[in-house]
């Protein structure tokens, strides 16, 4: 799944500590959610929504992978 | 909506009190049973009060791990999947060299604390290894 996380972090000109801080997770959790190598779970998909006032789909689009391919960490 | 679970408050103090008690109920016990003071049927049960230190940990270490994020839980879970493929695969290999007299037969009386020091290695492996995979 590709996101527009690390934009839109930066657009705001929050650091990963920040955006981590009001999101309630750590600051690897969003590096890896930016480096698409963690796709979040759908209640922290929708507290980053939330975070920067955006849709989901206008955050997250899905990737080439089929629904049955989306395991985190495969890479 | 929780990302993240919360710790509930209280709980390491009690599981603290609870594994200071244990620890000196195991030494009153100690004492005891080298003076030989301890009747035998209480001497048999005795000798588990250092298993509630333990227990007590691993109470405390499932909450620690309710208190992370989800990919940190994410990583802790792979984490124990290499501890218990590498433990496993580790005392079934010694155990199969044993039988073919290639190393010492360490009966299992005496072989659990070096199982719990390959469970801890291979968790901290794991987890080196599983870190860098989210980097």
């Amino acid at each position: 799944m590709r996101n527009r996380l690390r934009l839109l972090r930066a657009t705001r000109g929050w650091s990963q500590a920040q955006l981590a801080e009001r999101l309630g997770v750590s600051r690897q959790t969003v590096n890896a959610i930016e480096t698409g190598k963690y796709d979040p779970s759908l209640p922290l998909a929708f507290a980053i929504g939330r975070v920067f006032g955006e849709a989901l789909e206008a955050i997250f689009e899905p990737g080439d992978e089929a629904p049955g391919d989306s395991e985190n960490g495969r890479r | 909506m929780a990302v993240t679970a919360k710790r509930r408050s209280g709980h390491p103090y009690r599981l603290l009190w609870l594994a200071m008690v244990s620890a000196g109920l195991s030494l009153v016990v100690a004492l005891l049973r080298r003076e030989h003071l301890l009747p035998a049927g209480v001497e048999t049960v005795a000798v588990l009060v250092p298993v509630i230190p333990l227990v007590a940990f691993f109470l405390g270490f499932a909450g620690w791990i309710r208190g992370l994020d989800e990919l940190e839980r994410l990583i802790h879970l792979e984490a124990l999947v290499v501890q218990f493929g590498g433990t496993g695969i580790l005392a079934m290999a010694y155990g199969a060299l044993a039988r073919a007299g290639a190393v010492p037969d360490v009966p299992a009386s005496h072989a659990y604390p070096f199982l719990w020091v390959a469970i801890f290695v291979f968790w901290a492996i794991g987890l080196a290894v599983v870190r860098r995979k989210y980097r």
